[in-house]
């Protein structure tokens, strides 16, 4: 029991000293003693213990090898480390520190990436799909959730040919991006519009409030094919195409001169206003975009 | 030349008790202990805490070192110490300087007597 309690002192010496003097201070114990003389020793090796932690820096780390390598007896050969470094306790708090910070920068500097920092502008990414026009189905009186997230339109409303070949747009009507989506609103500058493809119905609305949608009202002309007319007007308070022999699409704002077509995938359309150089005005002009093949159109006085 | 040890000077008792012992031939921790022991008739007993705590200073100085070697049939946990020539050095620059002080102190105690009577 007592011998117990003094390899327990002796084991929490300072290591260098337990490893120099460990074993031959517990076969002093191993002597034949009294428990009198036991007490003593153990009384000894507390006091020992408290007076190399407290009076005896400089020896903590000293973990010269003994002098006596002993020999092998068994023919196995011995191995000494050659150079014992242990850093210190402080060392070891302050790499953890430094690791810790370095890696929370890291993490910060992903969380707010280039997206945040530098505003740079996604390109476009085109389709190709042959056929534009959108089938007679595909009306204004689309289904709210179709309103939502115009790009991709729900499966019912797909037309059987629709199969883009690549497509950069999320998918619709999860809860996460939605709320991504207004917080990037927020943090949008006014003077600068930026590039979105998905805006929600909330947004449109307001968007479409602070635009000047009556200036886009009229009919256009696209100049090949001949004889197609655009015409577009403003339904409450949202701006509605339609063409020669086919359905009204609702236009969603994406800034102030873009709009998406709402039923129809892939399919923009962007006013330009006309220019006055010299006393001679010219119209606005419309550019359609869809799936890759672009129209301009021309308003009519 | 001759070496100057007087800045050592004084030892602690552990350390010139230990030095004393290891004088004569090379011992092991406990038998340390017992030497002292002996030298001072049972009045001074080094502990095993005090003993390696001072030995570790000694051999850090110099002044004792750890041998390689041991007789065969001896506990292998034990190591033995020696007197180095620096310790040795150290130890009669301390013995002479306690060897001054017991002379000036029979002096001004001989003194003290005579004005007593």
């Amino acid at each position: 029991m007592l011998r117990s309690f003094y390899r327990c002192a002796l084991h929490l010496h300072p290591p260098a000293f337990r490893k120099r003097f460990g074993d031959e201070m517990l076969s002093i114990f191993d002597q034949p003693h009294g428990t009198a003389s036991a007490l003593r020793l153990l009384l000894d090796a507390l006091f020992s213990l408290s007076r190399q932690w407290t009076l005896r820096p400089e020896f903590w780390h000293d973990l010269s090898p003994a002098a006596s390598p002993q020999p092998a007896s068994d023919g196995i050969p011995s191995f000494y480390t050659i150079s014992p470094f242990r850093p210190r306790g402080a060392a070891v708090v302050n790499g953890l520190v430094l690791s810790l910070a370095v890696f929370c920068m890291t993490c910060f500097a992903i969380r707010y990436s280039w997206i945040h920092v530098l505003h740079v502008r996604i390109p476009e990414v085109q389709f190709d799909r042959p056929s534009w026009i959108p089938p007679k189905s595909t009306t204004s009186g689309a289904s709210p959730a179709l309103q939502k997230t115009p790009i991709p339109p729900p499966p019912e409303t797909r037309t059987p040919t629709a199969t883009p070949t690549l497509s950069q747009v999320p998918p619709p009507a999860a809860a996460a991006p939605q709320s991504r989506a207004a917080r990037a609103a927020k943090r949008t500058d006014t003077a600068r519009p930026q590039y979105k493809p998905q805006v929600s119905d909330q947004q449109a609305r307001t968007a479409s409030a602070e635009l000047p949608l009556q200036s886009y009202e009229g009919t256009y002309v696209v100049d090949s094919p001949a004889n197609l007319r655009i015409a577009i007007t403003l339904e409450d308070e949202n701006l509605m195409m339609s063409m020669s022999g086919q359905a009204t699409l609702t236009l969603a704002p994406v800034s102030e001169t873009k709009f998406v077509v709402q039923g129809i995938e892939n399919c923009w359309i962007e006013f330009v206003p006309g220019s006055g150089t010299m006393g001679q005005e010219s119209a606005p002009q419309l550019q359609l975009s869809c799936n890759g093949q672009r129209y301009s159109a021309r308003r009519q006085p | 030349m001759k070496e100057d040890f007087t800045s050592a000077l004084p030892l602690s008792p552990a350390a010139l008790h230990i030095l004393l012992s290891l004088a004569s031939e090379d011992l092991h921790g406990y038998a340390i202990m017992q030497e002292v022991a002996s030298q001072s008739e049972g009045k001074y007993k080094l502990g095993p805490g005090t003993l390696y705590d001072n030995l570790q200073k000694l051999i850090r100085r110099e002044w004792v070192e750890e041998l390689g070697r041991r007789p065969a049939d001896d506990d292998p946990r034990r190591r033995y110490y020696r007197l180095t020539s620096t310790g040795r050095g150290v130890l009669a620059a301390e013995t002479a300087r306690l060897a001054e002080v017991v002379r000036e102190a029979r002096v001004r105690l001989r003194i003290a007597k005579h004005r007593r009577a």
